[in-house]
């Protein structure tokens, strides 16, 4: 194989970037699909807002005297609204049918003690209890801390909330930039790989379909066609997040207050490298699958399920984070294609030790190396077989030459 | 004259089928060299070995530009293959000068040069349309602009007639003609033999990856011991004689009119001289069988058989 020309790298990255960046797929994918995102998280923000304004009309059936000074208390300044009555539970049926309640709480010495209340409604599922439930066991506290016989003031020792800081060994403070970085990193890279991927390999099987790419091939070589699609996909990957992350930034700063981040050189680099030999990697071997493939509707084909691998570390994104220095974790780490996204999605739950750093990112450029080779001698192998998809006996045959 | 293109013992198998089977020749500057057999016979593997596209298992290939021999630079050959297609939804212009961009000519000379070229081919208000939007026979036209519009020395067309009406093969052929006018040196492979006819000197004929005939079709067609002799004759005459003739063998008689093959050890004229002394001859003509002609009974003396069953 021979050394790649630069030049002809930079125009078939430049010819893809700008064919790309008008076409309508990528203009919905970067406008659209946020736009979407941005209403669905505006509606299920004001969904819970107003799931938290909301009031409940609540009748308090008090057998013990007592509680219902604390419930009081602890209502105040709370959408729930509390009234004592005197009834039976055979009542309760025929109270909330006339009377404006929409749930009655009964409270028991024996209930209480073992923490356990019943709350009595029409329709338990219409019903929203989470500020209820607020009230309530703040309620409970007082109640029993004062029972212990404490004064209001140990009282109100006893019941301050704790603040958590968290220092690691050495004395510093937890940075936001350690998580923000890579976190951003590597959800850049799901994001690039799932959609950006797939315009790419869409893209190869495309010129091979309606055959320009013989034409392309008798003026640069394979490698070069290769490489220099993986970069312009990769400045198109980089365009459309660069547009969320404004975009991102222009409403965060907007709507709420986020602390700034100051970042430090290391901070950046080592989550950038990841990124960018993760990208390298992974569109070589969607660019070589593309060429394997006859047709674009690949959804029934094995070789369209290669877009999946590298997002199951992100299936397992939240165990990674929770469990971040398992041996699992670890184990994953070290599979290339998992790599880069469990190494980024990691370093957002831990300070990862630098000789994993090291060896992750080791296996990762070694992987990358092999990947981008393999993935141009599949590419250059079957990139003009026109009249059907290449199987696992047409690689092994390539390979063996 | 000094060669374009020298090949040399050139092979290449796809596992156990061998595609090309050690052909050799030469292009000379400036002329067009017809690389001719049956659909299936190696010339499109061929000539993507030459091209750099596939790599040959054995064999050498090499260029002369400018006095120096070189083994590839892609920059001075135009390629145009049999498997047409260019991007369906990107604008004309831009794909040409997309095209030549990757050929290391400028993008402001190739958008100009593009446009002349559109011009001369009557498509100069399609430039900014997507190329989906024309019609087959343009869209060969502006393929057969994306071969030529880097300015090359030597040009690779396989197959270019193919899906051609009449009318656009003839504007193609003389396409052709043209660049060797102007001094470009043009490998034409083909299977309509009587279109490449008009246009070669010499010729390689190849069938199942291996050479079949080569050189200068002239000479190709004197060696070839045959004449297709056709004579018109008077009413109520015997023909008997001719069956007893060696040599000769009848391929159409009737209405006074009689189409035959002469392949005998005497000369043409003797041959002539016979019929105008036993029939009283209206019209007589001889010709050299056409190259199709000469090529399946070539193959067949062989014993090899032709895959292409519209070959035969």
């Amino acid at each position: 194989m021979k050394i790649p020309n630069l030049t002809n790298i930079t125009r078939v990255a430049r010819w893809e970037f700008l064919k790309n960046v008008k076409s309508p797929i990528f203009l919905v994918l970067t406008f659209v699909i946020p736009l979407i995102m941005v209403a669905v998280g505006g509606i299920s923000y004001l969904t819970e807002q107003s799931a938290q304004e909301e009031g409940l009309n609540l009748a308090v059936v008090d057998q013990t005297s007592e509680f219902y000074r604390y419930l009081e208390d602890h209502t105040e300044g709370s959408p729930v609204v509390i009234e004592t009555i005197e009834a039976e539970s055979d009542d309760f049926e025929r109270l909330l049918q006339e009377e404006p309640y929409e749930a009655i709480l009964e409270i028991e010495e024996d209930s209480l003690q073992r923490g356990a209340l019943t709350l009595y409604t029409e329709d338990a599922r219409g019903l929203n209890i989470g500020n209820l439930r607020g009230v309530i066991n703040n309620a409970a506290s007082s109640y029993r801390v004062e029972k212990m016989g404490l004064d209001p003031q140990e009282i109100e020792i006893a019941t301050a909330p704790v603040e958590l800081e968290t220092r690691t060994v050495t004395g510093e403070e937890e940075d936001f930039a350690d998580m923000v970085v890579p976190f951003i990193a590597g959800m850049a890279l799901i994001f690039a790989v799932i959609l950006t991927g797939q315009i790419l390999m869409y893209g190869v099987i495309k010129e091979k379909r309606n055959r320009v790419v013989e034409i392309l091939l008798s003026s640069i070589s394979s490698l070069e066609l290769l490489l220099g699609k993986i970069a312009g996909f990769g400045a198109l990957s980089l365009a459309q997040i660069g547009i969320w992350l404004g975009a991102g930034l222009v409403v965060a700063l907007t709507l709420i207050e986020i602390p700034v981040v100051n970042l430090g050189a290391g901070q950046v680099v080592i989550p950038i490298l990841f990124f960018f030999f993760g990208f390298l990697m992974l569109f070589s071997i969607f660019a070589a699958v593309g060429a394997t493939m006859k047709e674009a509707e690949g959804g029934s084909q094995a070789q369209g399920m290669i877009i999946i691998i590298p997002m199951i570390p992100l299936f397992l994104a939240t165990p990674l984070i929770m469990n971040p220095n398992a041996l699992w974790a670890r184990i994953i780490s070290h599979i290339p294609p998992f790599t880069p996204t469990a190494v980024l999605i990691r370093m957002g739950g831990t300070n990862l030790p630098a000789w994993e750093i090291a060896s992750t990112l080791a296996v990762l450029i070694l992987a990358t190396v092999l990947f981008v080779y393999l993935g141009a001698k599949i590419f250059e192998g079957t990139i003009l077989q026109y009249d059907r998809s290449a199987g696992w006996k047409d690689l092994k045959m390539l390979f063996r030459k | 004259m000094a060669s374009a293109l020298t090949v040399r013992e050139l092979s290449k198998s796809f596992g156990d089928k061998t595609a090309v089977d050690q052909i050799s020749f030469e292009v000379k500057k400036g002329e067009i060299m017809g690389l001719l057999g049956p659909n299936g016979a190696g010339k499109t593997t061929a000539i993507r070995m030459i091209m750099g596209i596939l790599s040959p298992d054995r064999g050498d290939i090499t260029f002369q530009f400018n006095g120096k021999t070189t083994s590839m630079d892609k920059s001075r050959i135009g390629y145009l293959p049999e498997e047409r297609g260019l991007y369906d939804d990107a604008r004309v212009l831009e794909t040409l000068v997309y095209l030549a961009d990757l050929k290391g000519t400028s993008r402001g000379e190739a958008r100009k040069m593009a446009l002349d070229w559109l011009e001369r081919f009557q498509l100069a208000d399609y430039a900014r349309q997507k190329l989906e939007k024309l019609s087959k026979g343009m869209q060969q036209k502006v393929q057969f602009i994306a071969t030529i519009l880097h300015k090359p020395e030597v040009v690779m067309l396989d197959e270019p007639f193919s899906g051609l009406d009449p009318i656009n093969q003839d504007v193609f052929k003389d396409f052709i003609r043209e660049l060797q006018q102007n001094g470009t040196t043009v490998l034409l492979s083909a299977h309509q033999m009587n279109l490449v006819e008009e246009l070669c000197e010499n010729i390689f004929m190849v069938n199942q990856g291996r050479q079949v005939l080569y050189g200068s079709l002239d000479e190709i067609k004197q060696k070839h011991g045959e004449h297709l002799v056709d004579f018109r004759y008077g009413e109520n005459q015997d023909l008997s004689f001719l069956k007893k003739e060696p040599g000769v063998s009848i391929i159409k008689e009737g209405e006074g009119r009689v189409l035959l093959r002469y392949t005998g050890n005497r000369s043409v004229n003797e041959l002539i001289g016979l019929l105008s002394f036993r029939l009283s001859l209206e019209e007589i003509s001889v010709q050299k069988p056409p190259l199709h002609d000469i090529f399946v009974q070539t193959v067949r003396k062989r014993g090899e058989t032709i895959e292409d069953p519209q070959f035969n």
